[in-house]
């Protein structure tokens, strides 16, 4: 069975939700990741496939069906750390009704774009309202504990194009528009990407929360959007964190981001070293294709790019020696693949 | 021949092995988990693998429970971990140094 994906925001839909038993409907996210289930342990995290569709939530294994409920057995979705083989990740915590067990369950689950599942099933969950059911510490009333006593201003849904990155150049623009307070803030969140508004207020020693939104709103918001043309901080109750993996909530972030490739930034870059070829992995999220520049060695590896502001090269030294003839580079969601031939010693001998 | 009769040998023996297997099986997760961050874990590749594993986790504990060695590999994890921690926590704060050259200072 195919199914057509139906609407274009679903972050990544590599292939539809091919399985059994999940009892159909529109399909609105779907993504690799892993599932935990309440009753095993810490580490019995499976390896497959989360879908939502219109009408449940549900986890593929080999393309069996391990997980499967409907969204209108969801009580909460929650954040939460858990331990995922050797390292502690931000996992998506699912609380549901079992009709099998008669009782509330517990499901954890963790994506790439984790973000995007916890916006969505909020979304959905704070819509089916007041259930007729306990809610415990429900998914609302988390949001308004965690955001303190302030609301900030409502953001409007981030459904339009990505905004473009900060340049370090626009910063210092900015800068010399404004306070010296205001003018930390916004290199704080430059050199941090984001911070909750208890960061900010002891940043700027403010003494309440109300100070820092008012300067936020009053000041360094009409400013940048003059000269942007957009505001530059901007608040999220949930966002994934590119650069560390995290899903950061309730925090400030800079609209954009900061651009790559100024100093003091840092892409990643790994090197994998196979049987009888190299992989060297570059995270260039933000980038256009047409800027990057590869140049390999026999010993090592150079990228930089090439453009009217952005000036960054990465250098790493390669594991063995690689045939600078077949070099294959490949570029997709901002990650830049170099694939190298080892030249092997029979090779070599000839 | 390994004889592994005497209990004691047997259980540290096999907890040995087993929290190798299970740290191994670790590894697969995360790189499983990084190769989906990048988009690199095919569709057929990630059937496979979900199934493989699943089926290391069930044969893993069943081993456990069969054998009682469910101890004596969690005592190896926390061994290993414990190192591990150590040396990482000297290799990522130069204070560590500081202070040990410090207090070896003060002794003599």
């Amino acid at each position: 069975m195919r199914l057509e994906i139906s609407r274009t925001r679903a972050p990544t839909l590599p292939s539809p939700c091919e399985g059994e038993g999940w009892g159909g409907g529109e399909i609105l996210l779907a993504e690799q990741g892993v599932y935990l289930p309440q009753a095993h342990g810490q580490n019995a995290w499976h390896i497959g496939k989360l879908c939502l569709t219109s009408e449940r939530l549900f986890f593929l294994q080999s393309r069996r069906v391990i997980f499967n409920t409907p969204l209108t057995l969801i009580t909460e979705v929650a954040i939460e750390s858990k331990r995922f083989t050797v390292v502690r990740k931000m996992a998506m915590a699912i609380s549901y009704r079992d009709p099998r067990r008669s009782g509330l369950a517990k499901a954890w689950f963790i994506t790439p774009s984790l973000g995007r599942w916890l916006e969505q099933l909020h979304q959905i969950v704070s819509e089916q309202g007041p259930l007729p059911r306990q809610r415990g510490m429900g998914a609302r009333e988390q949001r308004s504990s965690g955001a303190a006593e302030i609301s900030p201003a409502p953001q409007p849904p981030s459904t339009s194009a990505p905004t473009p990155p900060i340049t370090q150049a626009q910063m210092e623009r900015l800068a010399t528009a404004l306070d010296l307070r205001s003018r930390e803030i916004l290199w704080h969140l430059w050199l941090k990407r984001h911070a909750t508004i208890n960061e900010l207020a002891e940043l700027i020693a403010a003494p309440t929360h109300m100070d820092v939104l008012f300067r936020i709103r009053q000041s360094i918001n009409p400013v940048a959007e003059e000269m942007l043309g957009r505001p530059i901080l901007i608040f999220e109750e949930s966002r994934f964190d590119r650069e560390t993996g995290e899903v950061v909530s309730f925090s400030w972030w800079l609209n954009g981001g900061a651009a790559l490739a100024t100093e003091g930034r840092e892409a990643r870059i790994e090197v994998f070293n196979e049987t009888h070829e190299i992989n060297v992995i570059v995270e260039l999220p933000g980038v256009e294709e047409e800027a990057i520049r590869v140049r390999v060695q026999r010993e090592k590896a150079a990228v930089w790019l090439e453009g009217a502001e952005a000036r960054y090269l990465e250098e790493v030294p390669l594991p063995a020696p690689v045939d600078v003839n077949r070099v294959v580079t490949r570029f997709k969601n901002g990650i830049l693949i170099v694939n190298l031939k080892k030249i092997s010693d029979g090779k070599e001998d000839k | 021949m390994l004889d592994i009769d005497e209990g004691n040998l047997k259980q540290g023996m096999l907890g040995l092995v087993i929290a190798l297997v299970e740290i191994i099986k670790d590894a697969l997760k995360t790189q499983a988990f990084k190769r989906m961050e990048s988009g690199r874990l095919s569709e057929e590749e990630m059937n496979r693998l979900g199934e493989a594993l699943m089926e290391l986790d069930i044969a893993i504990n069943q081993i456990k429970e069969e054998h009682g060695v469910a101890e004596a590999v969690q005592s190896v994890r926390d061994g290993l971990d414990d190192i591990v921690d150590e040396v990482i926590d000297k290799m990522v704060n130069p204070e560590r140094w500081r202070e040990e050259l410090e207090t070896r200072n003060i002794k003599d």
